[in-house]
């Protein structure tokens, strides 16, 4: 037996909104600019921070010149591994020996 | 290097402040007037994330100085509703599905804006080549040219009176 | 990502920007539409202790006709070039090649002056001058001398244009009837630097080549013009042997640098690939 032909209308009843194209409800703060991503936060005595990084691959780090950045204006802080070794271990999936 | 006085039109609303020469139109928008809609991406001038309006201009902000925009106009995406009505483009974008993150969208959207002015009814060829400046890391684009013709079609409608 | 400082000048003429270039000298560079500039100096590469912007000096603005020469001011932005009645009618090259620069805001603030001074292998405007054979007109605090393409070049970031001159307008002369031309250029993607490029203008007389200039863009550290490639052409019937012959010798003079777009066995095949594309595709607009 052939299954009943449905109208548009009654599938889209049956189906109870699956399948149904939706609009977005976060759309709304996107298309005005409104989107607070990260580097949108604001808060008040905020300190930005940058990364460097090993300009090569599997170097072996023999010193860390923090001065000429410290002298810097406005610089709070250079920190490294050294500022990390007070902290108790951080979880992670793979162990890295500190 | 002492700071000048530079005044700019903002979304119609005109602003007096001082700025270093070296301040760019980005990071006056996003830091002294908190309009953090245009956003900073590739830092190489490509991706568009920063595009604003400068005197009926497409510009990308972040290759543009704060300074040299002293008197002129400049329109981002906070200023593209009118009174909480969404622009053509906004709407289009929203029914389209032309965004996934949003961090593409308001340089899209300030690009899109301009791009219907210069020309109203564009082809999807034409759309593809008057949108290359911005790029989009989640949609593949296709919903983007369809906000921009959906858009397109709604700018050509009579306004109602 | 940040320029270091600077001091801002923005002069209203060109006598004003020659002055500024004549007092700070070395420490000084011009701005133009800022983006080869202004990326420098976000990353650091460029720290010009002061800045002289020349967007607000109407002069360098416009392109006229005088007689058969059509005169474009420097600050002509790559939009305006594509959409100039007057180019698109008389030097329509400049036209077609300048939507294949950038991207649609990137054109709003690239100017054509600043294309080619900036003396960047990569960039577009060089080849294009030395086949539609331009001129520059330079203007320094002794008054103002024009300087052909054909030598302009010296090497990378290295032009004729001395430290303190500007580079007021382009002259070109006016296309002849039945000009072909063309410029191929292959690129990974839209706004990216020419992987190799070949500009073209050819005309005929009959089946032979009568005039034929080719410019290459982006294989050596300045645009090349191919006078070999051009000599394989010039007098002869457009065939596809004169042609591969014409490709073989601009192989013969490319050096690019090899980097990320290709590797210089790579770019320099595609450089010959190229010509044959703008010598085939200009010869078709021939008349």
């Amino acid at each position: 037996m052939n299954a009943p032909v449905l109208t548009v209308e009654a599938r889209e009843l049956a189906l109870a909104g699956m399948g149904a194209s939706r609009l977005r409800k976060e759309d709304a703060r996107f298309i005005q600019g409104k989107g607070n991503y990260v580097d949108d936060i604001k808060m008040p005595g905020m300190l930005h921070m940058d990364i460097v990084r090993s300009p090569i691959a599997h170097g072996r780090i023999v010193k860390i010149n923090k001065e000429a950045a410290l002298a810097i204006p406005g610089v709070h802080a250079v920190l490294t591994a050294d500022d990390l070794k007070p902290l108790p271990p951080w979880p992670s999936l793979v162990y890295t020996p500190c | 290097m002492t700071k000048k006085l530079i005044t700019v039109s903002v979304n119609g609303k005109k602003e007096e402040k001082a700025v270093e020469p070296r301040t760019l139109l980005i990071h006056f928008l996003r830091e002294e007037l908190n309009l953090t809609g245009a956003h900073i991406g590739c830092e190489t001038s490509h991706c568009g994330v920063c595009t604003v309006d400068i005197d009926g201009q497409s510009v990308k902000s972040c290759t543009h100085l704060a300074i040299q925009c002293d008197g002129s106009e400049v329109l981002t995406v906070e200023g593209l509703a009118n009174k909480g009505v969404l622009h053509a483009v906004q709407e289009g974008f929203y029914k389209e599905h032309g965004l996934q993150c949003g961090f593409c969208t308001p340089g899209m959207l300030m690009r899109a804006y301009r791009f219907l002015q210069e020309n109203p009814s564009p082809s999807e060829d034409e759309i593809r080549h008057g949108m290359s400046g911005n790029l989009c890391r989640c949609t593949g684009y296709q919903n983007i040219i369809k906000a921009v013709q959906y858009a397109a079609k709604k700018l050509q409608e009579p306004v109602a009176a | 990502m940040i320029p270091p400082r600077f001091d801002y000048h923005a002069p209203k003429t060109v006598g004003e920007a020659v002055a500024l270039l004549g007092q700070w000298g070395s420490d000084a560079k011009l701005l133009a539409g800022g983006h080869s500039l202004l990326p420098m100096m976000k990353l650091r590469f460029a720290q010009p202790a002061h800045l002289i912007d020349i967007n607000r000096i109407p002069e360098l603005r416009g392109i006229r006709e005088e007689g058969g020469t059509i005169v474009i001011g420097a600050m002509t932005v790559e939009n305006e070039l594509i959409s100039s009645p007057i180019l698109q009618a008389k030097v329509p090259l400049l036209c077609e090649a300048a939507k294949l620069i950038a991207d649609p805001q990137v054109r709003n603030r690239g100017t054509i002056g600043g294309d080619i001074a900036h003396g960047d292998p990569g960039n577009d405007h060089p080849a294009l001058s030395l086949v539609i054979e331009a001129s520059f007109v330079l203007e320094g605090p002794k008054g103002r001398r024009t300087v052909a393409a054909d030598g302009f070049f010296l090497g990378t970031y290295m032009t004729q244009l001395e430290e303190n001159e500007v580079m007021c307008e382009i002259r070109v002369p006016a296309f002849a009837h039945g000009t072909g031309y063309a410029y191929e250029k292959l690129k990974r993607k839209t706004g990216d630097w020419a992987t190799a490029g070949c500009a073209v203008v050819i005309r005929k007389n009959g089946d032979q080549v009568s005039h034929v200039r080719i410019g290459l863009t982006n294989v050596a550290p300045t645009a090349l013009r191919a006078e070999e490639a051009e000599a394989a052409l010039l007098n002869k019937p457009f065939n596809a042997a004169n042609v591969q012959a014409a490709a073989a010798a601009a192989i013969a003079i490319c050096n690019p640098a090899e980097d990320l777009r290709g590797d210089i066995e790579y770019k320099t095949a595609m450089a010959g690939e190229m010509v044959k594309r703008a010598l085939n595709k200009a010869w078709a607009l021939c008349a």
